[in-house]
């Protein structure tokens, strides 16, 4: 590869946007030219300080209430549980109706890990709400481990990977599929990543992707495992495979 | 009675918005071509808080870093997402997200290019902000983190509003050059381009600053 080809892909490379074959060309040029490895580590360092540094603002908490109100709803302080029930009732009857008719009041061909998956994207957005993220807010995989016993018939898996950029910083109680389940949340950069984790013994078929959200499931010795977040999902995918390990 | 002539980066704003809102009239006629049914039912307002309501802080980002301020972003995100409402009968599913950015965008550009002889925008620092947990540092170090902060907030607010919005999407939002095409309406291509040199620019800034 000569320097002016992997000048022109060097971004789309930091970016995760090239396929594996040229991603491995480029890299190879990187390990041989001085030259590029300078830009590379220039634009490399641009972007990190632009993630970690430039500030991600958050929308105030009463814009938040005056759109719902012109659209039509009450403000929601806290979003209620119902909404969540309700929706669930409405999935499961809507499974029972004719394809024709599901496709006109939502997306076309809703199953039952779509449901799911809704739930889970319902449930991420309302942790992000006020403070409802954490109810044991710690750093220590040795606190948040213990903290659920009791409060849920199993125990989950706890880990951390700070080292690795995606550092745990706590967990919660919170209701999915009909029962209590496990969120264990961690921080990527200004990224917040939701794992749910609940016993199942049948793999959960939920899409990439929920309303611009990026979901990650599997299923691993009788637990499953849904990671949620706005985070892209080369890191997703990343931080899931961490897990796995 | 006083008259200001539009800055450089205000002409170019408008310039931009010029070709944005062809685009947008290209996906609203699109959307409502397949909307038949008017007013959004029940059905649809409850769709709607699932798939458009929950990327709020997206909305609010982006609009704060193309206005520069925190009273004219909210604003423009609470039309946008009137006007996402109304044409939320045309959205078929798929990436809520980039829809409603896609609206805010030109709810923004829009705004930019009618807004002449303002005030300079006002630039805020005390908003709260995703505060990261961040390891304890002496007071040199956090002094140089502080400047280089600013200094990296002030390279972003400066660039041309056409590389912003880009800068904005792939970087804070971290969107897919797919995503952005269509958010911003322009090829993949020019996604590229525009993401390059407004890096560029952004390393110039940076290096004059330091």
């Amino acid at each position: 590869m000569t320097c002016k080809s992997a000048l022109s892909l060097i971004e789309a490379y930091i970016d995760g946007e090239l396929d594996a074959a040229q991603a491995a060309e480029v890299r190879r040029h990187l390990d041989e030219c001085l030259d590029c490895a300078v830009a590379h580590q220039r634009l490399t360092r641009l972007s990190a300080d632009l993630r970690t540094l430039a500030p991600r603002y958050i929308a105030p908490e009463d814009l938040r209430n005056r759109i719902m109100q012109s659209v039509g709803r009450q403000p929601v302080a806290i979003p209620r549980r119902r909404a969540i029930t309700s929706w669930a009732i409405a999935a499961t009857v809507l499974l029972a109706i004719s394809a024709g008719w599901n496709a006109m009041l939502l997306q076309p061909r809703k199953t039952a890990g779509d449901a799911v998956a809704q739930e889970i994207v319902s449930s991420h957005v309302r942790s992000l709400i006020g403070d409802h993220l954490l109810d044991v807010p710690s750093t220590d995989q040795h606190n948040v481990k213990p903290w659920f016993n009791g409060r849920l018939d199993y125990a989950p898996d706890v880990k951390d990977f700070a080292a690795e950029g995606f550092a745990l910083i706590g967990g919660r109680v919170d209701y999915l599929d009909r029962r209590p389940v496990a969120a264990l949340v961690y921080k990527r950069r200004q990224h917040v990543i939701n794992l749910f984790v609940w016993p199942s013994t049948s793999a959960l078929a939920a899409p990439d992707a929920v309303s611009g959200f990026n979901l990650v499931v599997w299923n691993q010795a009788g637990m499953q495992y849904c990671a949620i977040s706005d985070l892209n999902e080369a890191e997703l995918r990343q931080f899931a495979d961490l897990y796995r390990r | 009675m006083s008259f200001r002539v539009a800055s450089r980066d205000e002409r170019r704003d408008a310039i931009v918005v010029s070709d944005m809102s062809v685009a947008w009239d290209n996906i609203v006629c699109q959307r409502t071509a397949m909307n038949n049914s008017g007013k959004p039912d029940e059905n649809q307002r409850e769709l709607f808080e699932q798939t458009i309501v929950p990327h709020l802080n997206a909305a609010y980002n982006l609009a704060r870093w193309l206005t520069r301020n925190q009273h004219d972003a909210e604003d423009l995100v609470q039309e946008a997402y009137l006007r996402a409402f109304r044409f939320f009968g045309g959205f078929h599913g798929g990436d809520g997200r980039a829809w409603l950015l896609a609206v805010v965008r030109n709810t923004c550009l829009t705004w930019l290019s009618k807004k002449t002889g303002g005030a300079a925008v006002a630039v805020e620092f005390n908003e709260q902000l995703h505060g990261d947990a961040t390891a304890p540092m002496d007071a040199e170090n956090a002094m140089i983190r502080d400047s280089r902060i600013d200094s990296l907030r002030d390279c972003v607010e400066t660039l041309p509003v056409e590389y912003r919005e880009i800068i904005v999407l792939r970087e804070l939002e971290e969107l897919s050059y797919r995503q952005i095409s269509e958010i911003a309406g322009v090829p993949i291509g020019t996604v590229m381009s525009r993401l390059s040199r407004g890096r560029e620019r952004l390393l110039d800034c940076m290096e004059a600053k330091s």
